[in-house]
Order: structure tokens, then C-alpha cells, then sequence
């Protein structure tokens, strides 16, 4: 298994030249004070982040976002699709896991200082991540199209048609919702958001936040 | 080796699911035309049964008659037209518990808010057995 591995990673390096980037990424030394198991919140919210996008991509093989078929194409998944449920079950859980890693996260960055001098920006760009997320679960809530998620999306996009000025804030509102009420063209909006702008954002964003990491090493420690 | 078994053994138990989720399900042969709801015994008169339609459509399938020998049966969509919540049948008539739209025997509207009657369906009594349908229009 090795000697296939090296031989590929050979094979690349002779024209390629990759064998210096590869390990400089794949042979970290994790400092001994980042082995606590606390230490491994961060890499399980990008954990949970994967496991969503592998679940997500599987159920858009299946789901289709309008009005009439919505619901029926839910459904459909849960009840006729192999594994269907378990597929849908795991994104559902996945993003509610995804949330509380994510504070918890928050958390250990919180109690061992991390978002202090030189990593502030490593801080800035996590609640930005931790805003997008928010963001997943809020349009991702709609896309069942059953009562829970029409009433919930009312409820919850009415919030900003409050903010002031009211012209302001009803723009806001007609922006989020595609019109004054709830309706296919918000499913439709907020099935584009869930599914193209908020995984390109949490990609920038994810991006950025690892490569502060890997340029400043795991801070902590004392 | 047993690490590679254990690898290879772990990757099977995520794929297999995976596979069968991307590779399309049959089409149910279940959706024919026609569907058993209940034994005719089930539903004496002035008396309703719940159940599944055809395309796990949910129906009411009331017994209209007066007398054991007047048998005669309808069958309804149990969804409200108003907002989609299951309507309930109550002896003279079909109530609706979110809002409190009532319909009649034959699916009518008789107060509230909903907009439309109910679905009709058409209904086949085969020997002992009540069959349902697809849905009558108009």
C-alpha cells in the first residue's frame, strides 16, 4: 500500500514537482498542548461541514424545488428512496451538530485567548463562518415546504421588514422574500442561497480561516 | 492487515447506502388504479374510516346511508382546501380543527374559511371490500 502511494506521489513529484507542498501540509507536528480533546472542536465543525456538503449534493439528486412538488419530492426521499432517510436524517442532524460545535468551538478559542493578538482576524472570519451557518439553517429550513417551514420563514424574514428606516427594512424584506409573502419565489431563493451562494461564502471564508492557522500555528499553550 | 480489513469493512458499511441512494428507486407498482380501504363491515352507517387513497393520498371514506340495509359510501380528501390540515368526520358533518371549516356529507362547504369542497373520490364496493379511486373532477 505504501510503496503504491509513494509511487504515485513519485510520479507526480517528477513532473510536477508537488512533494515539498504535500508534506508541508500533510506532515504537521501538532504542538503537544493541542492533543486535548477540546483542541479538536474546529476540526469537527469542518467535519460536520463535509458530511453536510456530501449529504446535501445526494439530496438535491432528489428534491425539487417548487411549490407543487417540494413536499412530495421530501417525501419521496424519506419514504421511497434507498436509505433516503438516512441520508436526510443525517443532514438534518449534521447541521444542528454543525451549530454546536461551532459555539462550542467558540467556546475553547473564548477560554484559552485565542482571539487575541496576532489572531484576530482568525476571530473575525470564525463568526463570519458562524453567520453563514446561521444563514444554512434558516434556508434550509424552508426547503421541506410542509407548515413548520412556511410558518417559520414567515415569522423569521418578518424580523427584518422592522428594521428602520420602514422603507429600509421592507426592501430588506422584499429582498429575502422574492415578494410580500412567502411564496415560490422565495423556495426558490432560498433554495439558491443554500445551495450555491452560502457554500461559496463558507468555502472563502473556511479558506481563509485555515490558512491564518496554518501560517500562525495552534495558538494556546499557556 | 487487519487495520486494511477494518478500513475496507468501514468504507462498505458508508458506500453501500450511498450507492443505493444515487442508483433510482423502481417506481412503485403499488400505484394502480385502485386502492382497498376497508371491509365494508368496517364502516356501518353514519360512520367514517381514514385511510390511504391511491398515491398515499389521505381519504375519508364515509358511510352516508341511514339504515344496516341503505349502505352507500363517499369518499373524500381528508385535506382542508383552506390550508392543508385534516379535516375529521362528526356524525352530520366534516369539521376542519384548524380553523374551524365545516363541510358536508358530499364534501361541500358549509361555513369557514375554506374556498373550495373537498376532493371527491370515485369509491367501488367489491364483495365485502371498499375500494377508492381517483379523484372525481368536477
Amino acid at each position: 500500500m505504501a510503496s503504491y502511494g509513494s509511487k504515485i506521489l513519485k510520479w507526480f513529484d517528477d513532473r510536477y514537482g508537488v512533494k515539498d507542498d504535500w508534506s508541508r501540509q500533510v506532515d504537521q507536528i501538532v504542538p503537544a498542548h493541542a492533543t486535548k480533546w477540546y483542541y479538536c472542536l474546529g476540526g469537527l465543525t469542518f467535519m460536520m461541514i463535509c458530511i453536510e456538503v456530501i449529504s446535501g449534493v445526494l439530496l438535491m439528486f432528489y428534491y425539487k424545488p417548487s411549490v407543487k412538488e417540494a413536499y412530495d419530492s421530501v417525501r419521496f426521499i424519506s419514504t421511497s428512496v434507498p436509505f433516503g432517510w438516512l441520508v436526510r436524517s443525517v443532514h438534518h442532524w449534521g447541521a444542528n451538530l454543525t451549530v454546536i460545535f461551532i459555539l462550542l468551538h467558540m467556546l475553547r478559542i473564548w477560554f484559552t485567548g485565542q482571539y487575541k493578538n496576532p489572531r484576530e482576524l482568525s476571530w473575525v472570519s470564525g463568526v463570519f463562518l458562524l453567520v453563514i451557518v446561521f444563514g444554512f439553517s434558516f434556508t434550509g429550513y424552508l426547503l421541506p415546504w410542509d407548515q413548520l417551514a412556511y410558518w417559520a420563514t414567515t415569522v423569521g424574514s418578518e424580523i427584518t421588514g422592522a428594521v428602520p428606516p420602514a422603507p429600509l427594512g421592507h426592501a430588506i424584506l422584499m429582498l429575502l422574500r422574492g415578494g410580500e409573502t412567502v411564496s415560490g419565489d422565495t423556495l426558490t431563493r432560498f433554495f439558491a442561497i443554500h445551495v450555491a451562494v452560502l457554500p461559496l461564502m463558507v468555502m472563502l471564508f473556511m479558506g481563509a480561516h485555515f490558512a491564518m492557522i496554518r501560517r500562525q500555528g495552534i495558538g494556546g499553550g499557556y | 492487515m487487519l487495520n486494511y480489513f477494518a478500513v475496507a469493512l468501514s468504507a462498505l458499511v458508508v458506500a453501500w447506502p450511498l450507492l443505493r441512494f444515487v442508483f433510482p428507486p423502481k417506481k412503485s407498482s403499488t400505484a394502480s388504479d385502485w386502492v382497498q380501504v376497508a371491509s365494508t363491515s368496517e364502516v356501518p352507517p353514519l360512520t367514517a374510516k381514514s385511510s390511504l387513497g391511491t398515491k398515499d393520498q389521505p381519504i375519508l371514506v364515509i358511510n352516508v346511508g341511514t339504515t344496516p340495509e341503505e349502505n352507500k359510501y363517499v369518499a373524500l380528501s381528508k385535506v382542508c382546501t383552506h390550508l392543508a390540515c385534516l379535516v375529521d368526520y362528526k356524525k352530520s358533518d366534516i369539521e376542519c380543527p384548524c380553523h374551524g371549516g365545516k363541510f358536508d356529507l358530499d364534501g361541500g362547504v358549509i361555513s369557514g374559511p375554506p374556498p373550495r369542497p373537498l376532493q371527491k373520490y370515485l369509491v367501488q364496493v367489491r364483495q365485502d371490500k371498499i375500494f377508492v379511486g381517483g379523484p372525481v373532477s368536477g
